[in-house]
């Protein structure tokens, strides 16, 4: 990577001096993080099939119903529905991104569709599609002291907002011996600082960043972010002394996509070793996940500002966390995992959270014990989960029904 | 390394069970990578060879979870929850309070358990950390080497709370690192005969708090 200043273009490549990169994260409210693309046409979406099977009426809605915010018709393309022959769920949507890497959230905005997550080397990575077919990687140059990462992602105003966190830590190698350092030394470290952070982009290359470390102390993340079309609201969690656990939730709101303001949660807002995980915009207002020690929470608010706990909410995910929430008309929808057994689990409610079915989403790839969910959404109707499956970042969406 | 490589309900052969739902004893599953999963393998096996030989056979330990698909440790699968740890014939039960017991016999239990998983994690959250944790214990092994560090609180209740069980100390337990504690710690590494370099050598700190250990699970004082 050359030490020069200005961002140089070529051969589909960005590149970006280290300094650059880190001018992202070190100033705060204005700071500029730009993404390196990395790969491009790694993978495609398949091809659209004629005659690909609708959802079923009850379970998808019709584009134009969907919630303000939501953008308009999927980009991701019908796909072939390989398990239908052998009697399998059959995805709408489906795509393997690459091959290593943990997708966490996606979201559409005029730019396409945005899927962020992790590479295998833990830095934040995007991967973005404008047409549905083919999709491009972004990966984000760290450093050892200052490193990013990013959970959410929602459109806004024909952008990407991103939330996260930017954090610095201080290293010091330790011998096993104590006496003689070596090259079997081991880093030991503190984190310094966890700052909640929200970036914004248009193209998916150059992001501005803005940091809150004085709104919210040492330690402190944003996880999700959704938008109800004039509302943004991020959610994510405040940290202990040492920056090791989560201790209370996080909401914060804009108008703007710049002034930012905390919500004031209460005594509810103490979450045990947990944070929010998750959030979506409905009609009637908006609705979020928690997870703590004892499993997850469903939240409500009329306005993104006034929080309050979804009645029953705690008794039915006990024991459960949940990953990702998304509202289709009248019905709620979490994304959620189980400590007995190993599969992703999915839930519907039409009684706004009050009471909660089990469902099943038409996806071959993020069900079983090889699944992992990241985030659950619904884009133009359909409900799009992110994740992995046997270790390889997938999105899929599809229609969700309720079991009997 | 994928967070979640490895799936499995024991650890170093022993039942991983939960007790949040019900009282009914029901077995869990619990995703790590394979590295964490060897950690607390070893920690078993110190639970089961550290105690007296009338606590009886490790039976089963008790979590509140391991892997959780968001930020932090639990998200890595590099972290996990302590509930119970239940011998034939004695218990550990952090989800009872067991840190603040009438019984000073189980108080020393919850620091030799505590001392314990220190062998292996460098982040051990207890009771004494923060009111979110009186009802368990927290292990992830982020922070990089096993030493003592006089900067992190976790680490710093930790030895005042041992000082005050193990040799009376008499210490306000409030997180700093000062020079009453220093002192604490000082003669509590010189009563089990280990060299005071626990701040730069994993291996002393190791034999450390194996010794420490030992004593409070058999409720002796250093």
């Amino acid at each position: 990577m050359p030490d020069g200043d200005a961002p140089q273009r070529g051969g589909g490549q960005v590149l970006l001096s280290r300094r650059q990169i880190l001018t992202g994260t070190s100033v705060g409210i204005g700071a500029t993080l730009l993404f390196h693309q990395a790969a491009r046409n790694r993978v495609e979406l398949p091809p659209p099939r004629p005659g690909a099977p609708s959802p079923p009426p009850e379970v998808a809605a019709a584009p134009d119903a969907a919630p303000p915010g939501s953008g308009g018709a999927a980009t991701a393309q019908a796909s072939p529905a390989p398990d239908a022959d052998r009697g399998g769920p059959s995805a709408v949507h489906r795509a393997q991104l690459s091959d290593s890497g943990q997708p966490r959230a996606v979201a559409r905005s005029d730019a396409g569709v945005l899927v962020m997550g992790m590479s295998a080397d833990g830095d934040p990575l995007g991967w973005l599609t404008e047409d549905g077919t083919q999709w491009v990687e972004h990966t984000l140059g760290t450093t050892e002291r200052q490193t990013a990462e990013v959970w959410g992602v929602a459109p806004y105003a024909g952008d990407f907002v991103a939330v996260g966190a930017t954090i610095e830590r201080a290293d010091r190698r330790i011998a096993e011996s104590g006496i003689v350092p070596g090259p079997d030394t081991r880093v030991t470290f503190v984190e310094r600082r966890r700052a909640p952070t929200v970036w914004r982009t248009s193209d998916c290359i150059e992001w501005s960043g803005q940091s809150f470390e004085h709104v919210v102390g040492p330690h402190a993340q944003l996880i999700a972010v959704a938008c109800d079309g004039s509302r943004l609201v991020a959610v994510g969690g405040t940290l202990d002394d040492d920056g090791a656990q989560g201790v209370r939730g996080l909401v914060l709101t804009s108008t703007d996509g710049v002034t930012w303001r905390r919500a004031d949660l209460g005594a509810a807002g103490v979450l045990t070793e947990g944070s929010f995980t998750a959030v979506a915009a409905g009609v009637d207002g908006w609705y979020a996940t928690s997870v703590d020690i004892d499993g997850g929470t469903v939240w409500r608010s009329p306005d993104g500002w006034r929080w309050s706990v979804v009645d029953r909410s705690t008794d039915a995910f006990r024991g459960f966390t949940l990953q990702g929430i998304g509202v289709d008309r009248d019905r709620i929808l979490v994304a959620g995992t189980g400590l007995f057994d190993t599969e992703p689990r999915y839930f519907v409610s039409r009684t706004a959270g009050r009471t909660w079915r089990r469902a099943t989403l038409d996806v071959s790839l993020l069900a079983g014990p090889d699944a992992l969910v990241g985030d659950l959404t619904v884009i133009s109707g359909d409900v799009v989960v992110v994740g992995t499956h046997r270790g390889a970042p997938v999105l899929e969406g599809g229609g969700l029904h309720a079991a009997d | 390394m994928p967070p979640t490589e490895s799936v499995y309900r024991t650890i170093g052969g022993i039942p991983l069970r939960y007790v949040r739902v019900s009282p009914t004893l029901t077995s869990v599953y619990v995703r790590s990578t394979y590295e964490f999963e060897d950690k607390l393998d070893s920690f078993s096996y110190n639970l089961a060879t550290a105690v007296p030989p009338w606590y009886g056979r490790l039976r089963w330990i008790a979590t509140a979870g391991a892997y959780v698909n968001k930020p932090g440790y639990h998200g890595l699968g590099r972290a996990f929850d302590l509930d119970v740890v239940r011998w034939r014939n004695a218990a550990c039960r952090p989800i009872r309070g067991h840190h603040r017991s009438q019984h000073l016999s189980q108080r020393r239990r919850y620091i030799g358990v505590d001392a314990l998983a220190r062998r292996w994690f460098k982040y051990v959250l207890d009771a004494w950390y923060n009111p979110a944790h009186r009802d368990h214990m927290h292990f992830d092994d982020g922070g990089g080497a096993l030493v003592f560090n006089t900067g992190y609180r976790s680490d710093t209740v930790f030895i005042q709370r041992a000082a005050n069980l193990m040799i009376g100390a008499g210490l306000v337990i409030d997180g700093l690192y000062g020079p009453l504690t220093d002192a604490a710690f000082h003669r509590m590494k010189n009563r089990v005969d280990v060299p005071h370099r626990v701040t730069t050598s994993p291996r002393v700190y190791r034999r450390f708090l194996w010794r420490l250990a030992v004593h409070a699970l058999r409720n002796r004082p250093l």
